[in-house]
């Protein structure tokens, strides 16, 4: 499910697609809705103190979230198939994915 | 026994040492800045009056300062404004960054996607300097060495691409780490390219080391090589960028410990290093000249 996403400028990643206009202190259009940000034009809002913009963003449901560990699941258990008999590697792959289970679904650059 | 026409094919280590004194010199200016940034006394001042000398490499720098992932709120106009705003830690790292990764030709159609690798060494430079912060190490020296650690896999990508797609081959038939491929295609594998290169480019001794040491951990390690060996894995894991293969080299098991971290530690810095990578591509984007590296 897409949903509209205030994000900090700093947390602005390249590819992301703007849910409303850029505007200004002035009101002025800085770049419209439904562009999609590159380095570039997140350099120029930075220049133009921008704080915060909104981006389409996706929110998971429970069935989504679920499906987004299954995959991260077999994807690290993919990377770590020849070093399954490794005890020190076990606990790393256990830790890497306790982690990202807890975090699937939340989106960090969410304010 | 048949012999293997892999291996016969492949690149020796007399073959790799003469064409290395061939490959091209980093810059005259790159060069004098790796040595200036070695010295205790170098000041912002000299630093910036010879990256002024190449306007190419000046221009690159100040698009990596102004960059996103360096957060800054106000444009930067001139190198002394970056210097005094980032400091000489974080010009020390900005410098190696756009002088090396600028320094390589176009990608070429290796079967190697190298955006991707320099995604993995920015994401390993930058778990590199998390770790290091946590273990009281220099940070951006930390930073350095996990963005050059795996420089040998883009040298062979860059100028030994028919040995290189020997190995690419050699790793998807033996389902093989491509350290692993490398070493049973030409019988020596990326840390003694990436060693060999960094001499040749004069690059400081505690890097050469790390760049060498960092999949083959001893009691001598250094405490960088130690750092990147962590950093490395800890990228794969988490799936930043790509270093070449989709396994994951064994973790030397006294490596944490003697950057005197424990798990728990190791699993408080995810965050960070997750939450610093997300600007990694913005980073890698000002240190190219094209979309094309």
């Amino acid at each position: 499910m897409k949903t509209r996403i205030k994000i900090k400028l700093q947390k602005a990643r390249i590819g992301q697609v703007l849910a409303h206009d850029v505007i200004d202190f002035n009101g002025n259009c800085l770049i419209n809705e439904s562009v999609v940000l590159t380095g570039d034009m997140i350099s120029n809002l930075q220049q133009r103190a921008v704080d915060t913009i909104v981006v389409w963003g996706q929110a998971l449901n429970e069935n989504e979230i679920i499906v987004q560990q299954h995959a991260f699941r077999e994807k690290l258990a993919h990377r770590f198939r020849r070093v399954q008999n490794n005890s020190e590697m076990c606990l790393l792959h256990d830790i890497l994915l306790s982690w990202r289970l807890e975090n699937t679904g939340v989106d960090s650059n969410e304010d | 026994m048949e012999s293997d026409p892999l291996i016969e094919a492949g690149l020796t280590f007399d073959k790799l040492d003469s064409q290395i004194g061939q490959l091209p010199s980093l810059s005259i200016i790159v060069t004098r800045l790796l040595v200036l940034l070695q010295r205790d006394d170098v000041t912002m001042a000299a630093l910036t009056a010879e990256i002024a000398r190449d306007q190419a490499l000046a221009t690159r720098i100040l698009r990596i300062a102004n960059s996103p992932f360096y957060g800054l709120s106000s444009h930067i106009g001139s190198l002394q404004q970056a210097g005094t705003l980032l400091g000489l830690h974080t010009m020390h790292s900005i410098i190696t960054a756009a002088g090396i990764i600028g320094h390589f030709p176009p990608r070429q159609d290796t079967g190697f996607d190298r955006f991707s690798f320099w995604l993995h060494a920015i994401g390993t430079g930058i778990a590199a300097q998390v770790i290091a912060r946590r273990s009281g190490l220099d940070s951006e020296q930390a930073f350095t060495a996990g963005l050059l650690h795996d420089i040998g896999k883009v040298v062979l990508t860059a100028y030994f691409e028919q040995d290189f797609a020997r190995v690419l081959v050699y790793r998807d038939e033996h389902d093989c780490l491509i350290r692993e491929a490398e070493q049973e295609v030409m019988g020596f594998d990326h840390t003694h390219i990436g060693a060999r290169v960094a001499r040749h480019w004069k690059l400081p001794n505690l890097l050469i080391t790390a760049i060498q040491n960092h999949h083959t951990i001893s009691s001598k390690a250094s405490p960088l090589a130690e750092l990147v060996h962590v950093a490395d894995i800890i990228c794969r894991g988490m799936d930043i960028g790509h270093g070449g293969d989709d396994l994951i080299p064994t973790l030397h098991p006294d490596a944490l410990s003697r950057l005197g971290l424990d798990w728990p530690d190791l699993r408080s810095l995810l965050p960070e290093i997750e939450e610093l990578n997300m600007s990694a591509g913005l980073l890698l984007e000002g240190l190219s000249d094209s979309e094309d590296i």
